[in-house]
């Protein structure tokens, strides 16, 4: 798959884009994020977390860029009700972060927690959605101060769609008693343009190794077939 | 793993071996098939559901160059094998991955392919990696001949004369596939999106069904090439030679890893094995049938050991303790007190102090053989939504993981990875064909960009790191702190409720045989007559001795 700068074969909706599988946009991502320099326990988080936005409808492979082309933004540093960072966190660490600690007194809790700026808003969605599942409660999201989307540990459902749209945002996460009565329904997002295909297949080639004649040979041998 | 609570022999706990003696590679490079491998799961299936089999396209010429489709139909749905030949120059036949031409392609697909259907497949699947798929397709696959046997059986057929049996044994096939890719690779649809559907729903089961549909047709082609090359002198083969054949397969390194980064399923295959043997071991009576069966077991594992080639020299040995094995075993059940209380138990525990462990391990197929009834339920509980355990619980305690590595870890750290020979090797992707390989950390470059298949130093480094931290801390500190950590905590977190879900030895140290990852996974499959071409590369044979679509339903004791 990513053994050409763009898939070849038949693009299945026009000659500019590609279709990849549900597997393929996971491991596209977790290379691509390994090859950006995260270590290989966030990368492995962004695979799963660009799924989790693909099969929802949005734009995951952009989203995926953003945080990879981006600015690597501070490190979260988690505290109770806020966050204390050194400027806008990196969205996919944020991220992570509101994950681990949902059910500490640096997450969600009961008051809910303001993160302070994030860098690439959007991942944080499918995060807030483990934190939901964590504390087996809906959480709603805010972008300064006006409500974003709720999520549940399966659903999402974005209510201002337009306030996701920006690069940075201020967010806070807290509980909510109203459960959305519907997710997001949009079809799955699993067609991406070939030059953005290509921008990820950038960073992903870089965790790749060129092969020595030595690992080669001892791969199989070059010998035909004779058996 | 889930199916736990459910067992009707609650008392087989006290008879499970210990994941600290299975999971060594030593132990699960023996490993062999058993009922509960994947293909005899899929064979089981089909015949259980009474699927019907078809083939209304074969259309091929005498070089074998052409298309055919052969459809199997289950109670719910059909899918259809779309086989493609092609004329391959001898030069360009080879196994390896960085091959770009075959003599035969493949594709498994949902459903029965109209015409366009068919013309999108023509124009990809032959061209696999630098073709697409999409969600209608399961699986994609590429075959080359057996240059010893293939075209001999042709030319024997057309002049109606049966091939020599010793050499269709010698080889085992009449072609070797050289991959078998499925769950989305290259936009094929993904396992977890076909979850739903029964028969595709344990383990690689649209790759079984691939293969052996490829079986049937490496048998129709030589049989048709035969009929256009000897006209009315041409002849069918063999049916019991027909049999004989399986579906041969050339693996390397690029599916080791797979038991690495996937440890839950790992977990699973393994429980699924250890449980279905406690089961067995705990019962109380040995019934005169499974005695029976037990026996017919044991003639047809010395058989397959007898026919068994190899000329790598630890296969060799390994091949010769389990034809003593065997014999041992055969000797044994002349003695055995199948009258006695727990015969079963009686008789693994003869072997654990008799057998080498390569027949240790068969024995341990043969025992699971006559045991259908007790045992082949454990199937349902192969596969895992490896996605729904995946995330991280924050607030576990340090004194916990601390508990759970040394509960779990152990092996792990008392490795020494500072030694030259402890970290001798590193995992990467090749950057030419995105492949895993395997490269030597103090001869080549690129140990900056290496996979996280050292598990064993990783464990050893998380250890170091909880050892000055207070019992009641969160984990989530530390991950914070140290997001190196983020793998392997989630693996050790994960192994509290999967004790087998760790190769427990080290995957970087300079004695590693890779091989010994590709048997361990390969014996779930299925596949028998294992024949190692390096440390790292391996060929195999599938549904050798299995029935053929039209035999199904006739089989007895699948």
């Amino acid at each position: 798959m990513l053994g050409t700068d763009t898939p070849t074969g038949v693009p299945v909706v026009a000659r500019d884009a590609v279709v990849l599988s549900l597997p393929e946009i996971n491991a596209l991502s977790l290379r691509a994020a390994r090859g950006a320099g995260y270590e290989w326990g966030l990368a492995e988080e962004l695979g799963v977390a660009a799924v989790w936005l693909a099969e929802r409808g949005f734009t995951w492979a952009d989203i995926i860029l953003d945080r990879l082309a981006g600015d690597h933004g501070a490190d979260p540093r988690p505290a109770t009700v806020r966050w204390h960072s050194a400027g806008p966190v990196c969205g996919l660490r944020a991220g992570a972060a509101l994950a681990d600690f949902a059910a500490l007194p640096e997450g969600v809790g009961v008051q809910g927690v303001e993160i302070g700026a994030v860098l690439t808003p959007q991942l944080l969605l499918p995060f807030a959605a483990q934190a939901a599942r964590v504390i087996n409660c809906p959480c709603e999201i805010s972008q300064n101060d006006t409500l974003w989307a709720y999520v549940t540990a399966d659903s999402v459902l974005v209510v201002s769609p337009a306030t996701g749209h920006t690069q940075t945002a201020t967010l806070s996460v807290r509980r909510t008693d109203r459960r959305p009565d519907r997710g997001q329904t949009a079809a799955p997002t699993t067609c991406i343009s070939r030059t953005t295909y290509a921008q990820l297949d950038r960073f992903a080639r870089r965790m790749t190794v060129p092969a020595t004649a030595l690992s080669q040979a001892r791969a199989g041998g070059d010998t035909p077939d004779t058996d | 793993m889930s199916c736990a609570p459910l067992s009707p022999v609650p008392e087989a706990a006290q008879f499970r071996r210990s994941p600290d003696e299975v999971m060594r590679l030593a132990r699960l490079g023996l490993s062999h098939p058993t009922r509960l491998s994947f293909l005899r799961v899929l064979l089981r299936r089909m015949q259980r559901e009474a699927w019907t089999f078809e083939r209304p396209i074969f259309e091929f010429d005498a070089r074998g160059v052409g298309r055919a489709v052969y459809t199997a139909k289950g109670p719910e749905r059909t899918y259809s094998l779309v086989a493609f030949g092609h004329d391959l120059p001898p030069k360009q036949r080879s196994d390896r991955v960085i091959a770009t031409a075959w003599d035969a392609t493949f594709a498994l697909f949902d459903g029965v392919p109209d015409a366009d259907d068919l013309d999108r497949l023509a124009a990809n699947v032959p061209v696999q990696e630098a073709g697409r798929v999409t969600s209608r397709e399961l699986t994609i696959s590429r075959a080359n001949r057996s240059v010893r046997l293939f075209e001999s059986v042709v030319q024997s057929l057309s002049e109606g004369v049966q091939p020599d049996a010793d050499a269709l044994a010698a080889t085992g096939y009449l072609m070797r596939t050289t991959a078998v890719y499925g769950s989305g690779k290259f936009g094929a649809a993904s396992h977890a999106g076909l979850r739903d559907r029964a028969e595709v729903a344990a383990p690689f089961q649209a790759e079984m069904l691939t293969v052996w549909l490829i079986r049937t047709f490496t048998v129709d082609l030589v049989e048709h090439m035969a009929r256009l090359r000897g006209g009315d002198a041409a002849v069918p083969l063999d049916p019991a030679l027909r049999r004989s054949l399986g579906v041969g397969n050339s693996t390397g390194l690029g599916m080791a890893p797979f038991l690495v980064r996937h440890p839950i399923l790992l977990n699973n295959w393994m429980m699924v094995r250890e449980e279905a043997l406690a089961r067995v071991r705990a019962q109380e009576r040995a019934g005169a049938g499974e005695i029976a069966g037990l026996n017919s077991a044991l003639i047809r594992a010395q058989d397959n050991a007898q026919h068994w080639a190899t000329s790598h020299d630890i296969q060799t040995a390994r091949l010769a303790d389990l034809r003593r094995g065997l014999d041992l075993i055969e000797g044994h059940l002349t003695v055995w007190d199948r009258g006695g209380s727990h015969p079963w138990d009686a008789l693994w525990r003869w072997g654990q102090d008799h057998l080498p462990v390569e027949a240790q391990e068969a024995l341990l197929a043969l025992m699971l053989e006559p045991n259908g009834d007790l045992i082949d339920g454990l199937a349902e509980c192969l596969s895992a939504d490896e996605a729904a355990d995946f995330g991280i619980d924050g607030a576990m305690r340090i004194a916990d993981l601390r508990h759970l590595i040394e509960q779990n870890y152990g092996w792990a750290l008392r490795a020494d990875y500072g030694a030259r020979d402890g970290c001798a090797r590193f995992w990467y992707v090749s950057e030419d064909k995105l492949e895993p390989r395997l490269g030597e950390r103090h001869d080549e470059p690129g140990a900056d960009q290496e996979l996280p298949l050292d598990i064993g130093r990783q464990a050893a480094a998380l250890w170091a790191e909880v050892q000055g931290r207070e019992g009641d801390e969160p984990v989530a500190h530390l991950l914070l702190a140290h997001p190196h950590l983020r793998t392997i905590l989630r693996r050790v977190q994960q192994t509290a409720t999967r004790p087998f879900s760790e190769i427990r030895d080290n995957l970087i140290s300079a004695d590693l045989l890779p091989i010994d990852m590709l048997r361990c996974k390969l014996a779930f499959f299925g596949a028998n007559r294992f024949d190692p071409r390096s440390d790292r590369w391996v060929r195999i044979s599938l549904f050798q001795d299995c029935p053929y679509p039209g035999e199904l339903m006739d089989e007895a004791g699948l």
